[in-house]
């Protein structure tokens, strides 16, 4: 059964029409939710979360028809707005606490669940502090642990990375990819760094003015026809290039000293080619890797 | 083209940055570092809206603090939104042009080219507080070039643009670099940068830790061995092979992966070398070579310490 | 048994002598929906008990009843020696005109209480983005402004209901045998139904006004702003109708008007409520005083409801459940 699904959905912000028809079935796991902006995106969201009516079709998250479940709907997903938010004037511990009571939990739990939670999104020793005081890295990380206070079978992350340097962007992808794989939670991540959605996700949906253009799994989307090679060399080199051309290799990009290569199905053993052809040619070889299309290639391709 | 002789800044007891001292050239520059590390400051010293407590900056050798003639030939994208909702993109942009000291006969033409260069045109004559922040992002890129200034600071520039637009912008600011502007652009997403410049400028806790190409910063990072991953059929062999020769630290087969080896040497360039003719000698297919640490990502996590 | 760890149709539980202290499901009990505003009251009513200059204002709105109190012991000590002052005025009436004078003094307070609660309930959260916390989450609009409206209206009524009992204990202890219960059998609810109005009416203005702020400073601001001015103007036309007035003029209207102000509407219900008479100068005779009733209550009641169905509808428009995605 999918996570959510939209079928022929329309939707209209008064006459101008975000949605046209789409459908779409989000499967189970972690799954990025893509498209430019002005896609509709945000607007199937809104729907999911029940806050817009369809015009016409119907949309599903968990079993329950958006339209008239957003109750339920809510109950069970947890949302990380992309947008810096929280409650004022509470400290770490009762904001989460506070978030999990308003999605029903008694109190005593609640504030059980919020240390927990806290305690897994790196929060620990800051739990007792005002979130006023917090940095980036740790506002992104309490949007997490309120989305997550509750137990929700499906995480909505929206821009989960950000506005964070290098290490919270690690340690954010790190804590998506445990949920998602260790912990049994479907998760849907909206990102513009696709790169990102790389890391985390297994397959994506990608829409375009409210339709879908591409659906799969990450792996499958980034493979390419043929054979094809990256190879990366100290310095550029031309007479490697030519080298490779001779045993009949055909390049296709290349970005400083680094190239792709197209190689035709009579080598049998691509690394005895390129390793030869960096022998002869004095190259020095610093990686070789069979190419993937990356998902910015498979996006730019869906959308354009 | 600027220049930075021991500068500092404080701002009253907080340190913004510490005893800098480097030159950027025509080009493009990365400008990175974790949060806090001083990028804003460092890009406000330069655009002349600080001035450092002690040291010199210098732009085109001048003081750019409050240097009418240093501001005009610097553009300036702050990674704030400074942007007002009631007017349109185009009558922001016409007004920072008219601030620039653009002349009235040329403005129209000229920021009707910004607009286009920022693919904004379709949409400039709509509300700024209708626009999605990709859009907003792009006015305020806009409204940096309108001037046709040979400095241009752009402080997190792609944040809130899609994928196409990121494509869109890094594709710009690299043709800008080659005219032989100075192009620096502060940014904390490490594979685009890759794909910008291996021109960086590493800062952490205000200090500059690291200055020029990526690369040859990298191979001077002694305290961590170059680690190197082979994937064959024949990996335990290889890894034997391979232990044969002085400068392998060690060879280390991968617990999930039987196929795939991991070396570490701190002669990269005599173990590269040595390599095509170990494999090509011995017959080994080699499926995959590959260094997870050779790459701008390792480059920040050896030098900068969380 | 099933182990809380696994995942929702996941492999069967393994038993594992290692506990995994990371994250698991939640499966414990939820409570019904139905008092879920309450705890969205209870936040805002925690919050502003913790200040310490919440509880100098509560001062504030005790002191009235304490002094009318401190009279009514005097009173009963000194008897026919103390002068004769305004609480033997009303014959019939006595006890209801004390607490509707007690609630005259204790108004301006209230205002402040509710002010101090309310200007920032919504502000402070359109500040934060906090809207989006609250709508991800299975509550609707209407649970959210309840439980803004709740706790205002909790902590108003509190400060304004709880002196007035203290003082009605007071009084049905030690004035039982004077007939106080047999004189005034309705007070309790007067003194009920006062609090009630007064609360509500501050809460439903000053939520509908945070509602459309982002900032509680401003919102504060304007809504004692708006409340002063109203009742400035009011002052300026009621003193300008009462100069013109002379000893023979009706000054029914005159006392309308000035009660033309949001203070004044409030007053003026509770005026209502306790159906008691005024001792006003009468025009052109200062030292002659005239008895004047509350104004009609058609009018106030008008007036009232505008202000708190205003209240409540200005918020409700503003808090758009659509924001809590953005594009």
């Amino acid at each position: 059964m999918p996570v959510a699904s939209a079928r022929d959905l329309i939707v209209k912000y008064g006459t101008k029409t975000a949605i046209g028809g789409l459908s779409v079935d989000i499967p189970e796991g972690s799954v990025g939710l893509l498209g430019p902006n002005g896609a509709g995106k945000t607007t199937l969201i809104k729907t999911w979360l029940g806050f817009l009516r369809p015009h016409s079709g119907s949309a599903q998250v968990l079993g329950h028809n958006a339209a008239t479940e957003g109750l339920q709907i809510r109950q069970r997903i947890g949302l990380m707005p992309e947008q810096d938010c929280h409650i004022p004037g509470m400290n770490a511990v009762t904001y989460v606490a506070y978030t999990g009571e308003l999605a029903g939990m008694p109190g005593n739990h609640a504030l059980r669940r919020a240390h927990e939670v806290l305690e897994y999104c790196g929060l620990g020793e800051a739990r007792y502090r005002q979130i006023e005081t917090y940095s980036t890295g740790m506002r992104q990380r309490i949007k997490l642990a309120q989305a997550l206070v509750h137990g929700p079978r499906l995480l909505l992350l929206d821009e989960p990375t950000n506005g964070l340097d290098p290490e919270g962007r690690n340690e954010m992808l790190r804590l998506i990819r445990d949920i998602s794989r260790a912990k049994g939670i479907n998760v849907i991540v909206c990102s513009h760094l696709l790169p990102d959605v790389e890391e985390t996700c297994d397959q994506v949906v990608v829409i375009r003015d409210g339709m879908l253009v591409t659906e799969g799994t990450v792996q499958q989307l980034r493979q390419m026809a043929g054979l094809h090679m990256d190879v990366e060399l100290r310095e550029p080199s031309e007479a490697f290039i030519a080298a490779m051309e001779r045993r009949g290799a055909r390049v296709v990009s290349t970005l400083g000293s680094k190239c792709r290569l197209a190689l035709p199905q009579t080598v049998e053993d691509p690394g005895q080619a390129v390793f030869s052809a960096a022998l002869d040619t004095g190259a020095q070889v610093r990686a070789l890797k069979p190419a993937l299309r990356s998902l910015e290639d498979v996006f730019m391709e869906a959308v354009q | 083209m600027i220049s930075l002789t021991r500068a500092s800044r404080w701002y009253g007891q907080v340190i913004g940055i510490n005893d800098v001292t480097c030159t950027i050239q025509a080009g493009l520059t990365a400008l990175l570092g974790p949060n806090g590390a001083g990028k804003s400051t460092f890009m406000k010293l330069v655009t002349g809206q600080l001035r450092p407590t002690t040291g010199d900056v210098r732009v085109f050798n001048q003081r750019p603090f409050a240097n009418t003639h240093v501001f005009r030939r610097i553009g300036y994208c702050p990674e704030i939104e400074a942007l007002y909702d009631d007017m349109t993109g185009r009558s922001f942009v016409t007004m920072l042009a008219a601030m620039a000291g653009i002349a009235r006969a040329k403005r129209a033409e000229r920021v009707d080219e910004v607009l286009g260069m920022v693919s904004m045109s379709h949409a400039a004559d709509r509300r700024i507080g209708g626009y999605s922040k990709g859009m907003r992002q792009r006015i305020k890129i806009a409204q940096a070039l309108v001037h046709d200034p040979e400095i241009i600071i752009l402080d997190e520039p792609l944040n809130g643009l899609d994928p196409v637009g990121r494509k869109e912008m890094t594709a710009l600011f690299l043709r800008l670099a080659t005219e032989n502007r100075c192009v620096l652009v502060s940014s904390h997403i490490l594979y685009e940068v890759e794909q910008m410049t291996r021109q960086i400028i590493l800062m952490d806790r205000g200090r500059l830790r690291a200055m020029g190409d990526v690369y040859q910063i990298r191979a001077l990072i002694d305290a961590h061995p170059h680690r190197v991953s082979i994937t064959t059929s024949r990996a335990r062999d290889l890894a034997r092979r391979l232990l044969e020769f002085p400068y392998i630290l060690s060879a280390t087969l991968d617990s999930a992966d039987a196929r795939q080896v991991t070396i570490e040497t701190r002669s990269p360039d005599a173990f590269y070398d040595d390599l095509p003719r170990i494999v090509l000698a011995d017959g080994y297919r080699v499926e995959e070579l590959d260094s997870p640490d050779n790459n701008l990502e390792a480059v920040f996590r050896y030098l900068v310490k969380g | 048994m099933t182990d809380p760890g696994s995942a929702p149709g996941g492999a069967p539980p393994v038993v594992s002598p290692i506990a995994d202290l990371t994250y698991r499901h939640y499966d414990g009990p939820l409570n019904s929906r139905a008092f879920r505003f309450w705890i969205v009251a209870l936040v805002g009513i925690r919050q502003v008990m913790r200040k310490w200059w919440f509880w100098l204002l509560v001062l504030g709105s005790v002191w009235p009843y304490g002094l009318i109190g401190f009279f009514f012991f005097l009173e009963s000590r000194l008897g026919d020696d103390l002068p004769r002052t305004f609480l033997n005025a009303a014959p019939g009436a006595k006890y209801s005109t004390a607490f509707f004078q007690a609630f005259d003094w204790q108004m301006f307070w209230l205002m402040v209480i509710g002010l101090s609660v309310g200007a920032a309930s919504i502000a402070a959260d359109n500040k934060t983005n906090a809207l989006q916390v609250y709508l991800a989450k299975p509550i609707t609009k209407t649970d959210y402004l309840l439980g803004k409206w709740m706790g205002v209206f909790s902590v108003v009524f509190a400060a304004a209901l709880l002196p007035a009992l203290l003082l009605y204990t007071y009084c049905l202890l030690s004035f039982w045998s004077n007939g106080f219960l047999r004189q005034e059998p309705w007070l309790i609810f007067k003194i009920l139904g006062a609090s009630a109005s007064a609360a509500a009416g501050f809460a439903s203005l000053f939520i509908g006004v945070s509602a459309w702020s982002r900032s509680p400073m401003m919102a504060g601001a304007f809504s004692a702003g708006m409340y002063f001015a109203s009742g400035i103007v009011a002052t300026i036309l009621w003193a300008a109708l009462y100069g013109r007035s002379s000893a023979s003029t009706d000054i029914t209207n005159a006392v309308l008007v000035q009660h033309a102000s949001i203070g004044g509407v409030l007053k003026a219900l509770v005026w209502n409520i306790y159906d008691v008479t005024v001792r006003m100068p009468t025009p052109g005779r200062m030292f002659m005083p005239t008895d004047v009733r509350a104004p009609s209550l058609g009018f106030v009641l008008v007036a009232y409801l505008a202000i708190v169905i205003g209240g409540l509808v200005a918020a409700r428009l503003r808090i758009r459940a659509v924001e809590v995605v953005t594009g």
